[in-house]
């Protein structure tokens, strides 16, 4: 295997082939064992897909590119695991498609923002964030809560995250519709929706179904999903 | 032997296109960074519309100033270099080295136009929805066909090590664009995808493309302006061949690797971390052989720093490549990156390779071609174009030094533990606290802007300067 | 697999000695002319 780099040199197709054999070495060794490693995604109980209405809220924090300011990573250090939460673990985004971890901090991590603030909270930050926060650098998104959801391509979007991995059954595509509603609707009654969602956060204040309900019913719902006490979640090794 | 019957030698004209889409994009990137800053710095210029807030305004920001300007140059200096050091005109003739430059233009266009209306994959650097990802697949295999093409035509022998950049950069952003964006679209007609990838793997893939689109589109590629651009402007040959090829298959192999150090302290596997950092440490070699095969180019002709602008951008760019490429490897050691991740020193060493190195070794590149391919006798005014050069380092150093003094500040008020064990900040007192320095940082882009303002009035009287006649007839009896 | 678990041992060595080899090749005397020529590429090249 005595070439000389000349050869190489004078020859484009050698260059090309042997560029392609190198650059491909680091992206195997670090991208593929992630998929074969069975301790990569941790195996706790509690993660599921989205609801209806929280993937929509999902797909509107990645419209208006929230990530670009906020991070949805604690990461497993003292200071944020006191001021966030738990860290995060690989489970709780086996559903995201994209991930939303971020990388930039200049509003602050949203990992396990669910529950830690009210609904009404939350519609207040959105519309005018300097009302509640002075400091604030977060934009307004008051026009959230004049714009009516679009739900025309809701079956769609499910059956498309169903594609690409999110185990949504037949019988939660079929409720989709109704599920939105419901948990959109503060007066309805959502113990159908909680039996196929654990953990779903109504919202809304009856009406039209608004974007910033989708958004309220997304945010509240981060970091909720796994349960750290519970002692099944113990062995979380990875 | 030039034969004046004969088309034009070398296929000038959509390079010529490429320089001016690199300044027209350089100004809409620089202009857009500035509205952002001043954004962060008094948030009621978010206007509170959904087209104007700085979500959505962000990526138009980093997309034009990697992909519309940064990818503008590259393409158009790839084009001029290839033709120039195989001695053959452009394969693929005209009218597809048009489609290729209009085709460019089109997604840089489609892309913006798409976040501002609310279109986008959620994945930083990878904004662009699935059909625009198409698009671009469709134009940058035509560029690579064009470009390798051209290479096999050659008429010289030996490949020189600048086309082994581009060729590398053409390649390795075609592997990243396929593999970073397989996503199921909604449906045919509607402009949203669900990445096939979810997770700690999505993480990792976006990651592996997000640092490699800085390895191979911003380093790889302007290293192969680099190897044409300064031994042409300086007259002399690269210092060290032989150690151009030990740069280039190291750079290249390691590069790939790096993309971890992004992901530190995350529930990404700590194998990747460790890989990603080790990685990311060994890349100061290859990175810093660049520089100084750059750097010693100059050896012996150090006094044309005082004569030509464009050399001296091309020349502090290598020094801020050099900068830029020890900055990141001590960034990427888990105990450095625990302070600096999420924070405002990230985007200080992002702006010292971006401004430093690739905006200035483009500048340099655009003073050296703008006279030769509009057949000009020199610059319109060199003493603009200093000004330029000074006026846009001080904008960096403006920029750098505020995002470092914000960024570390952020990184320890965020761990700062009071007397009795309690965290000592609240987030929103960090946010507070880097006010002064938002509005430091937005001087600094307010100058850079200047200065690229400076150039494109330069530029625009350089071709409008009257002294076309004698170039030509110079260029047609010299060769 | 015997080849997989030697790889995992030795891979470090081996790319420590296909590195050692790429500067052999490319720093040998023999090779020093062929590439000061190919460094007067750019330089010669008609206005």
């Amino acid at each position: 295997m005595f070439i000389r780099h000349e050869t190489i040199e004078k020859n484009a197709f050698l260059m090309l082939v042997l560029t392609l054999l190198v650059i491909s070495i680091g992206g195997i060794v670090e991208v593929i064992p992630l998929f074969t490693i069975e301790t990569t995604v941790e195996h706790v109980t509690g993660v599921r897909p989205y609801t209806p209405l929280e993937s929509r809220g999902r797909d509107i924090y990645i419209r208006e590119g929230c990530y670009v300011c906020h991070s949805q990573m604690i990461r497993a250090l003292r200071d944020e695991v006191e001021r966030y939460g738990h860290y995060s673990i690989a489970a709780e985004g086996m559903y995201d498609h994209p991930f939303q971890w971020g990388s930039k901090r200049i509003g602050p991590d949203l990992a396990r923002v669910g529950g830690k603030y009210s609904n009404d909270w939350h519609y207040a930050h959105l519309i005018n964030a300097q009302s509640v926060v002075p400091e604030s650098l977060m934009p307004h998104y008051a026009f959230m809560s004049d714009t009516p959801l679009d739900t025309d391509d809701l079956i769609k979007r499910l059956k498309a995250q169903r594609a690409v991995g999110v185990p949504y059954s037949d019988d939660e595509i079929a409720n989709a519709m109704a599920d939105l509603h419901t948990q959109a609707d503060p007066a309805a009654d959502n113990a159908a929706l909680l039996k196929r969602y654990p953990k779903a956060v109504q919202v809304g204040h009856g009406g039209a179904v608004t974007e910033m309900d989708a958004m309220v019913a997304y945010l509240q719902v981060l970091g909720t999903m796994v349960d750290f006490a519970d002692p099944a979640n113990e062995n979380m090794r990875q | 032997m030039y034969d004046a019957l004969r088309a034009p030698r070398y296929n000038d004209d959509v390079v010529k296109k490429f320089v001016i889409a690199t300044v027209f994009w350089g100004v809409v990137a620089f202009l857009v960074g500035v509205i952002i800053a001043s954004q962060l710095a008094w948030p009621e210029l978010n206007l509170g519309l959904s087209f104007t807030n700085f979500g959505r305004l962000r990526p138009v920001h980093t997309s034009a100033g990697i992909f519309a300007f940064g990818g503008s140059a590259l393409l158009g200096t790839s084009f001029y270099v290839v033709q120039r050091t195989c001695r053959v005109r452009l394969f693929g003739g005209e009218a597809v080295a048009n489609f290729v430059f209009w085709g460019y233009q089109f997604f840089l266009v489609m892309a913006a136009l798409s976040y501002v209306m609310g279109f986008s994959q959620g994945q930083e650097y990878a904004e662009p929805e699935w059909h625009l990802d198409l698009w671009l697949t469709v134009v940058w295999v035509t560029y690579a066909v064009v470009f390798i093409g051209t290479i096999v035509k050659r008429e010289e022998p030996h490949i020189y090590v600048a086309n082994w950049f581009y060729m590398g950069f053409i390649l390795t952003i075609a592997v990243l664009h396929l593999a970073n964006n397989l996503a199921m679209p909604v449906s045919l007609f509607t402009a949203k995808s669900y990445n096939v990838a979810s997770g700690v793997q999505n993480a990792m893939i976006q990651w592996w493309y997000g640092h490699n689109a800085v390895g191979f589109f911003l380093t790889a590629g302007f290293l192969g302006m680099m190897y044409y651009f300064i031994p042409k402007a300086a007259d002399r040959p690269i210092y060290s061949y032989r150690l151009s090829i030990v740069h280039f298959w190291s750079l290249v192999f390691m590069y790939i690797w790096a993309g971890p150090h992004h992901l530190h302290w995350t529930a990404l596997p700590d194998w990747t971390q460790t890989l990603g950092m080790a990685f990311s440490i060994m890349l100061w070699m290859p990175s810093w052989g660049g520089m100084i095969n750059g750097m010693m180019t100059l050896s012996g002709a150090w006094d044309k720093l005082r004569t030509d602008p464009g050399l001296r951008f091309s020349v502090t760019a290598v020094g801020f490549y050099g900068m830029a490429t020890f900055e990141g490897p001590v960034m990427s050691i888990r105990g450095v990156n625990a302070l600096s991740h999420y924070t405002d020193w990230g985007i200080g060493h992002v702006h010292a390779g971006t401004l430093g190195w690739n905006a200035f070794i483009t500048f340099g590149a655009l003073y050296y071609l703008v006279p030769v391919l509009w057949k000009r006798e020199g610059l319109y005014s060199k003493k603009l174009a200093s000004w330029h050069f000074w006026i846009s380092t001080l904008g960096i150093v403006f920029y750098i030094t505020s995002m470092w003094v914000a960024g570390i500040m952020q990184g320890l008020m965020w761990r700062a533990y009071d007397a009795l064990g309690f965290l000592q900040y609240s987030f929103a007192e960090s946010v507070s606290a880097v006010h002064p320095y938002y509005v430091i940082r937005m001087l600094g882009g307010v100058l850079f802007l200047t200065g690229m303002l400076i150039m494109v009035y330069n530029l625009i009287q350089t071709v409008r300067s009257p002294v076309t006649e004698r170039r030509a007839a110079l260029a047609m009896a010299g060769t | 697999m015997a080849i997989i678990q030697w790889l995992q041992h030795h891979s470090v060595i081996m790319m420590g000695v296909v590195f050692i080899m790429i500067l052999v090749t490319t720093f040998w005397p023999g090779s020093k002319a062929t590439f000061d020529k190919a460094a007067h590429i750019p330089l010669d090249d008609d206005r």
